[in-house]
């Protein structure tokens, strides 16, 4: 959990019902939400193999980009047991509880089960090479985030906020049925539960939920946008694609890593002291900023951030002093797209606004080089761009917590071995 | 004589009645004035004395292997972001509290150092705890600095870190450690003790005109200014004023690790005309002629040297006498500004001396 405020604090009380959890929560969304969440499928193996595979089962918007399911729950579990036949029947039976509750979509339910650097150590070999995988760390030197290390951690999401928690509730053991489907086992039965974070993504979700630390109190969060910065983000052009971020070779083909960082914004002198053609030179570039290329949320720019003319990132420093945050992101891709597959989603965990930044890569590296790109060093070092002001979007962002993790393929996700199988 | 107080001040402005609240509707509707007199007119676009001068509280002074922090407050006021050679106002928000002002300096060169990166996290006696990234700022009564407007929550005391990762600055000499640092302190909020810092409403007639307010005594921390042209530490080849900065150009043979036989260490110390502040986070290239030739054509690069400060520099492979340096500023000094310098420093011309 992150420092947390629950049912002291004003704000608590307008927290949404995932960030609160449990069962009354699930009971107060079900009445108001009265969803008819489709029911999944009885035989796993007409779900795809990657785990990570959502972007067919989510629906898109009128441009072709993706929609993100709008709730978001990330369980981290400990595992203190052997990793034994049984054992990973119970996990196996828990999950597929899921899947035939709930249909592989935003409508019903989308999740992965993936697993840290600390629970492989607990066996005498290691992970093979196909799988880059290392502990988490600080990424810069301006960063001093606390470095999560649980066992596990589930992903679920959904457009119903009912559908997350209720989903979780099963794993957690505390329902008979999962959306009229019995509960055959839990992740509890043999996890314990180490933390629990929650957030949205989507139009209206951000404003929504602005009545919370790091937002200043003038309600500045546009009432369309789909995070908290005011922008749209998920650009099909600005993401990987799935192929993209899937292990290709080895035991654990099919997978993918997961990184998922937490990261506090400080909004007040994005909204209150920025204007808005700082806010898009720093969020794209200045070009669009003197273009007047994004309108509103920059929904008008369609599938694609269209950073071709904001030009390189150090020229544009030291001619303009600031270079935007998409435009140094572009410098890192391979055939015309990035190596990284963005599942972020906003938070009011802790009672501040923030952001679960949850990013899908073939290997952490890929991760650690885009990031490398966004703290723009040579940027800084050449300009007057300073290391976080004017330097993208990095003067608004605090990264709290880091964590990496590895999706193994679905046929392989109960308690696997380093050499992937059921040794 | 005791300063007159910034309470002084509100009770006077308020005794003149709505007519001098014209514009500063926001006054009346908030319980806390958080009010600034109006802003000279008719700005000249250089340093200017500004419309008042504002005393502050020092919270405290740490120090942390060669490192020095200095906390101060006072109360909120208007401010101006500058990108590029655009400047964008921030005013005050009813909600803002307090001005925080950070200052980091090297206790063993005694030089600020403008490109450190600080965070600040403050906890209330309510416990609760927020944090804030300051921006790099120069104001004419402290300097280099990094400050911000901050709301801060119930009166009491606030416990506040200041984490600071020293800049990678270039240095002429030895290298010095950039691991991050963490510096406590705490003060207290008390909005009435705010209100009884001196205060200074610069009459009319002098406000807005070229000039500056003296920089404050900052006691036991560091002012940022550069060396005057006649101290400089290495031969002066020239000054020139540009943008409404005073430029000092001056070049030696030999310069620390930097610039050995055959060599000429090229350096530009850029600062503004009255205090001498450093100006930062600033763009300069030159040319340099020796023999004959151009032997030069490229940046300057932001460097720190215990006796120049922070200033611009460039090794030149030319061991001849250098008959020109032309310096140009292409970006200007990208720092915040508080009033007096927010239309100065921004149109520069080159300088050949």
């Amino acid at each position: 959990m992150l420092p947390d405020s629950r049912g002291v604090s004003r704000r608590a009380f307008l927290k949404s019902a995932v960030a609160i959890g449990g069962a009354s929560a699930l009971a107060a969304c079900m009445d108001r939400e009265d969803a008819d969440v489709p029911t999944g499928v009885d035989e796993p193996a007409s779900l795809p193999e990657h785990q990570h595979a959502w972007n067919d089962a989510l629906s898109r918007d009128d441009a072709g980009n993706v929609v993100p399911p709008r709730h978001h729950a990330l369980v981290h579990l400990e595992f203190d047991g052997e990793p034994t036949d049984e054992a990973r029947g119970t996990v196996e039976s828990a999950l597929r509880t899921l899947e035939r509750a709930y249909e592989w979509s935003n409508n019903g339910l989308l999740a992965t089960l993936g697993y840290s650097p600390a629970y492989f150590e607990r066996f005498d070999s290691a992970l093979p090479e196909s799988v880059h995988l290392p502990e988490p760390q600080p990424l810069s030197d301006l960063e001093d985030p606390a470095l999560d290390t649980p066992d596990a951690i589930l992903h679920l999401a959904s457009d119903h906020a009912s559908g997350v928690l209720e989903a979780e509730e099963a794993m957690r053991g505390n329902r008979d049925t999962a959306n009229g489907v019995d509960v055959d086992a839990a992740l509890t039965d043999v996890f314990s539960v180490a933390d629990r974070r929650s957030g949205f993504v989507g139009d209206g979700l951000p404003a929504e939920h602005q009545d919370t630390g790091g937002v200043p109190d003038s309600e500045p969060v546009p009432e369309d946008a789909p995070f908290y910065m005011g922008f749209e983000s998920g650009f099909e052009k600005s993401q990987a694609t799935e192929d993209r971020v899937t292990i290709q070779s080895g035991p654990f083909a099919g997978g993918t890593t997961q990184h998922v960082s937490h990261i506090d914004l400080n909004l007040t002198q994005w909204y209150e002291q920025d204007d808005r053609e700082s806010r898009v030179a720093q969020m794209f570039c200045p070009a669009h900023a003197d273009s007047g290329a994004v309108e509103g949320t920059g929904e008008n720019l369609g599938d694609s951030p269209q950073l071709d003319d904001c030009g390189d990132p150090v020229e544009t420093g030291s001619e303009r002093g600031v270079v935007g945050h998409s435009q140094k992101f572009q410098r890192v891709r391979e055939d015309g797209r990035p190596v990284i597959l963005r599942r972020d989603f906003d938070s009011t965990d802790g009672g501040h606004a923030g952001v679960h930044f949850l990013a899908l890569q073939r290997e952490i590296a890929d991760f650690e080089r885009t990031r490398d790109a966004m703290n723009a060093t040579d940027v800084s070092g050449q300009t007057p761009v300073g290391r976080t002001q004017n330097n993208g979007i990095r003067q608004y962002l605090s990264v709290t917590h880091r964590g990496n993790y590895l999706l193994p393929p679905r046929s392989n996700r109960a308690l696997p071995t380093p050499e992937g199988s059921d040794a | 004589m005791r300063k007159p107080s910034r309470r002084a001040f509100l009770a006077a402005a308020g005794s003149v009645g709505l007519g001098a609240t014209a514009g500063c509707l926001g006054f009346l509707e908030t319980e806390r004035a958080t009010r600034e007199p109006p802003l000279p007119e008719n700005r000249p676009d250089t340093a200017y004395v500004p419309s008042h001068v504002e005393g502050m509280e020092m919270a405290g002074m740490q120090t942390s292997g060669r490192y020095a922090c200095a906390l101060s407050y006072t109360f909120p006021h208007r401010f101006w972001l500058v990108r590029g050679a655009e400047t964008d106002r921030v005013d005050v928000r009813g909600e803002d509290d307090v001005h925080l002002m950070v200052a980091v300096w090297d206790t063993e060169t005694g030089t600020v150092l403008p490109e450190a990166n600080v965070a600040i996290e403050h906890t209330g006696p309510d416990g609760e705890t927020s944090s804030v990234t300051p921006w790099q700022m120069l104001s004419q009564q402290m300097g280099v600095h990094h400050g911000d407007n901050v709301a801060l929550g119930p009166e009491g005391n606030y416990d506040v870190s200041v984490r600071v990762v020293p800049p990678t600055t270039r240095r002429t000499g030895e290298t010095a450690a950039t691991d991050p640092l963490e510096f406590e302190f705490s003060f207290t909020f008390d909005r009435a003790s705010l209100d009884d810092l001196p205060f200074e409403d610069i009459p009319a007639d002098r406000e807005g005109t070229a000039g500056a307010v003296d920089p404050m005594d900052m006691k036991s921390a560091t002012l940022s200014q550069a060396p005057p042209a006649d101290d400089f530490p290495i031969p002066v080849r020239g000054t020139g004023e540009t943008g409404g900065a005073n430029l000092v150009v001056g070049a030696t043979e030999e310069f620390g690790d930097l610039a050995g036989d055959s060599e000429t260490y090229v350096a530009a110390s850029l600062c503004t005309p009255h205090n001498k502040f450093v100006l930062p986070s600033a763009s300069l290239s030159a040319t340099v002629d020796a023999g004959g030739t151009q032997v030069f054509d490229g940046d300057l690069v932001p460097t720190l040297d215990p006796n120049l400060g922070y200033h611009y520099g460039a090794v030149v492979s030319s061991g001849e006498e250098i008959e020109n340096v032309t310096v140009s500023v292409d970006t200007p000094p990208q720092i915040s500004r508080h009033e007096g310098y927010e239309t100065a420093f921004f149109d520069f011309s080159d300088v050949s001396v």
